[in-house]
């Protein structure tokens, strides 16, 4: 019985910490988001409130968060989140609210800013890190930038007077041009396939290009994870670091944002587990002193 | 199975022990259950102070503000019917507001009101908690003040409960304080704001 | 005659109060042989109260319409005290329950709980285990996610594979021509009282014909036939209080484990909340990938096994009923595994595994890899149960004690 209880433990823990890979898919750049805790994470969170409330605000409204339980949760005394948060004379008890029209928006953007209160939530926050430093220069979009976390995202680059232009480094450029032009190839293959081409040589074609894709995706993917996906064309108000850093602030605000009670409820959740352990405790030995009846 | 030597005063004790731990244990659950009924975020956000601009109030007419969900009248009564407020005493039940949880310290006793033209009520009736009209001198024969649909209890322009009626105490006088000559903050005491 | 005494006597001259804690737990007997897999069905009593209250509670600031779902659960989470932990007590309750009803009917596997004469108590905790998927089902639409949203779209189109008005019931299922807020609120009303009336019902039937008949135990002996001059089988104990003190302690671990989700992982990495349902419902989009929560995906991947939308659905359906029909497939001449034959062993792990293979497969995208590890499971699944009259007789079994081994 021991044992099959442990066996089921773990399996849980496997099961939990086991992340559901299906349905995000790959992204690039894919940097770690550094884990903050205590004081140092509050501070982040106060700094990316500033840069949410300055930034993203206008378009996105952070509809089911309160001024008050972000001033309570992240340590930010009211009146000087009514005086340098709030901007347009909204009570501290009211919702975190703004007042752009959504069908106007629509018409602006494609689509109408979604709400973020549960962003963090719905896309995970290491997602929201890279996505928010993935805007590069592509003249063929609406607004002149693309993103590579995002794929044609309706949405500008609002941060670009902090960050900058960036763009593709050459060589990232090179390889992806390299693997459209093996997916051409591919797609040409298979249409003479299906006309009756001759098979073997086809195939190989295919396979061949299949490892050559395989191979540039490899080395895009190297590259990425040094750091050369990207390179500053036109330089913003922070360096590449600053920006880097305001951008975990954010991220670490949102998630916040996502779920607030967060924090309160891990340090409650030790207190609940070490009752409950002493329950088991005295209730096992209860168990023990009746059972020594059966033999 | 067999009973020899079995320690009953141990077996006692762990029952009690574990019936004890349970207990507290079912103690703290309770928690949640019971404190999701308290006034949420949302309730206490709406429970805010709120303010309000005497300008909009002409003599002799009242305005019912909103505050906590409840309406709260304001009447700027004239002269002549603030005088009148200081002769009653006979045919009033606590004609010198001598009721403490009426109404906030700093209120005048006769007037129950910080400044004597302005008067600030809560427009719930005392008895039953229905919403009294306000009628005005020239209405009815009593002389103005506040009557209660639901029973008919009668209430005069200080909001003080008129003898023979069914509410034994007289309107409720909010928290409220000036921030300036023709604006007032319903909910914060005077001196706190 | 003490005052307790003379009280408890009034009310039993008018209630069979003192007759039934003798008859259900003081003086009934259960084998003292009860091992780890006993557990869970106090445990899943524990748990469908666990989702009562909290769902009593919830009912308190949930709006269920279409306009207000999304925003009033949002509404418990943040601004009700405490809103939060009921709401995440009811949601990791909700797989809970299915993780403890799982292990509580795989333990009628290994030791032939279902097999004669508790037949009965089989058929009763199956409806109970269908009525929990369909409440379960319901309960999903409620939070008005995206996923909510699609997840039903999904399964309710199933029934539009019904030949002929299968169009027309969709629809009448609907109570719109997608799902909206009509839908919502008739799940609303179902999940929140008619379902749970009916488990609630099923579950005393549960208790009533087990307590017939007796419970089974890890040897699959019937411990009935050996009695002592009292009439006491031998290897009885009662209930009371041996195995409530025992569970009380299986209770202590659940809740370790369980309170361990709700505090440090209520999400459970997307298993238990998914990602796609922090998005309010939205029947123009689709969630880049649907799939249903963890408890349904083996019956789900059986479905999408299945390449026709009708047959796909019939042979859904049929891993269901086939385990009504479990107590009359087993004609193995012992009860529990510990004496049947090598043969049921391996069957009964591939089982398992073919199950836990179906159950991952259900939560992926199809692939043609996919698709043909599932079908080759689903086949499985079927001839486990179809030929077990026959499978079952195989091998040679081992002898079965008279007395339970302790």
């Amino acid at each position: 019985m021991k044992s099959l209880l442990k066996l089921s433990l773990i399996s849980m823990l496997a099961f939990s910490t086991t992340v559901l890979a299906a349905g995000g898919g790959a992204y690039l750049p894919n940097d770690k988001l550094p884990t903050y805790s205590g004081h140092k994470l509050t501070t982040s969170m106060q700094n990316g409130m500033q840069v949410y409330m300055n930034n993203c605000m206008g378009c996105h409204a952070l509809g089911f968060q309160r001024y008050n339980r972000a001033a309570k949760d992240l340590e930010i005394p009211e009146n000087l989140m009514v005086e340098n948060l709030m901007f347009t004379g909204e009570k501290i008890g009211d919702l975190m609210v703004n007042n752009m029209p959504a069908a106007s928006a629509e018409k602006w953007f494609g689509t109408a800013p979604p709400d973020l209160s549960l962003i963090a939530r719905a896309r995970k926050p290491q997602w929201l890190y890279n996505y928010l430093r993935a805007f590069y220069q592509d003249q063929s979009r609406p607004y002149g930038v693309n993103n590579s976390v995002f794929k044609d995202v309706g949405m500008p680059h609002a941060l670009e007077s902090m960050q900058g232009i960036q763009d593709k480094t050459e060589k990232v450029k090179g390889l992806e041009n390299d693997i459209d032009y093996a997916n051409g190839d591919i797609v040409t293959a298979r249409d003479k396939l299906s006309n009756g081409g001759n098979a073997s040589e086809l195939n190989k074609m295919i396979a061949d290009a299949e490892t050559l894709i395989h191979d540039k995706q490899e080395e895009i993917n190297a590259l990425a994870a040094e750091g050369k996906y990207f390179t500053l064309v036109k330089e913003g108000s922070m360096t590449p670091q600053e920006f880097d850093s305001a951008m975990i602030d954010l991220v670490n605000f949102l998630e916040y944002v996502g779920e607030p009670i967060k924090r309160e409820r891990k340090s409650l959740g030790i207190y609940v587990m070490m009752f409950i352990l002493f329950f088991i405790f005295v209730a096992y030995l209860l168990k023990k002193e009746y059972w020594k009846d059966i033999h | 199975m067999s009973n020899e030597g079995v320690d009953l005063e141990k077996r006692r004790f762990l029952t009690l022990a574990t019936a004890g731990v349970g207990a507290v244990g079912a103690a703290y659950v309770a928690v949640p259950f019971l404190g999701s009924w308290n006034p949420s975020e949302k309730a206490k956000a709406g429970g805010a102070p709120v303010e309000f601009n005497l300008d909009k109030v002409e003599v002799g007419q009242m305005v019912k503000v909103k505050w906590r969900g409840k309406p709260v009248f304001v009447v700027r009564r004239d002269e002549k019917s603030v005088n009148a407020l200081a002769g009653k005493g006979e045919e009033l039940k606590d004609a010198d507001s001598a009721v403490e949880t009426q109404q906030p310290t700093y209120v005048d006793k006769a007037t129950r009101s910080i400044r004597p033209d302005i008067a600030v009520i809560v427009g719930i009736c005392t008895h039953l908690g229905c919403v009294p009209q306000h009628k005005k001198e020239t209405e009815v024969s009593w002389g103005g003040g506040f009557f209660c649909p639901c029973h008919g209890s009668k209430f005069d322009l200080a909001g003080r409960v008129f003898n023979g009626s069914p509410a034994s105490t007289n309107l409720v006088v909010p928290p409220y304080s000036y921030l300036a000559d023709n604006k007032i903050l319903i909910g914060v005491d005077e001196g706190e704001a | 005659m003490g005052i307790m005494t003379q009280f408890m006597q009034w009310i039993d001259d008018r209630f069979p109060a003192t007759k039934v804690w003798n008859e259900h737990l003081a003086q009934y007997y259960a084998p003292k042989n009860f091992n780890f897999w006993y557990f869970f069905g106090s445990l899943a009593l524990l748990v469908l109260v666990n989702q009562i209250l909290t769902g009593i509670w919830l009912t308190m600031n949930y709006t269920p319409t279409g306009e207000g779902a999304y925003a009033s659960v949002e509404y418990i989470m943040r601004d009700v005290e405490w809103g939060w932990l009921l709401r995440y007590m009811h949601g990791v309750g909700a797989s809970a329950f299915f993780v403890v009803v799982y292990l509580h009917m795989f333990r009628a596997l290994l030791y032939g709980s279902f097999r004669k004469p508790r037949e009965l108590v089989w058929i009763f905790g199956m409806i109970i285990f269908v009525l929990l998927m369909a409440e379960g089902f319901m309960g999903y639409l409620l939070p008005w996610g995206n996923m909510s949203y699609w997840g039903a779209q999904v399964i309710i189109n199933l029934f539009s594979a019904v030949p002929v008005v299968g169009e027309d019931l969709a629809v009448w299922i609907r109570g719109d021509f997608i799902i909206s807020g009509a839908t919502l609120n008739r799940f609303f009303a179902l999940h929140v009282v008619a379902l749970p009336m009916a488990i609630l019902l099923m579950v005393f039937l549960h208790i009533v014909a087990l307590h017939k008949v007796g419970s089974n135990n890890p040897d699959g002996i019937d411990i009935k036939k050996l009695k002592d001059e009292n009439g006491i089988p031998l290897d009885g104990i009662p209930f009371h209080p041996y195995y409530t003190v025992k569970d009380i302690v299986g209770v202590g671990v659940f809740l370790l484990i369980f309170c361990g989700i709700i505090f440090f992982s209520p999400e459970m990495g997307g298993y238990f909340f998914e990602p796609p349902n922090f998005t309010p419902a939205d029947p123009l989009k689709t969630p880049e990938h649907i799939a249903p929560v963890w408890y349904f995906t083996p019956y789900y991947s059986i479905l999408k096994a299945v390449p026709n939308q009708g047959l796909g659905v019939i042979a859904m359906a049929a891993s269901l009923v086939v385990l009504f029909f479990l107590p009359w497939l087993d004609r193995s001449p012992v009860l529990s595994i510990r004496y049947k034959s090598p043969i049921f062993k391996v069957a009964l792990a591939l089982f398992v595994v073919c199950f836990f293979i179906l159950g991952y497969l259900g939560m992926l995208a199809p692939n043609d890899m996919r698709t043909l590890v599932a079908q080759i499971c689903t086949i499985y699944y079927f001839a486990f149960f179809l030929l077990m009259p026959w499978w079952s007789q195989w091998g040679t079994t081992k002898p079965v004690p008279e007395r339970v081994t302790h």
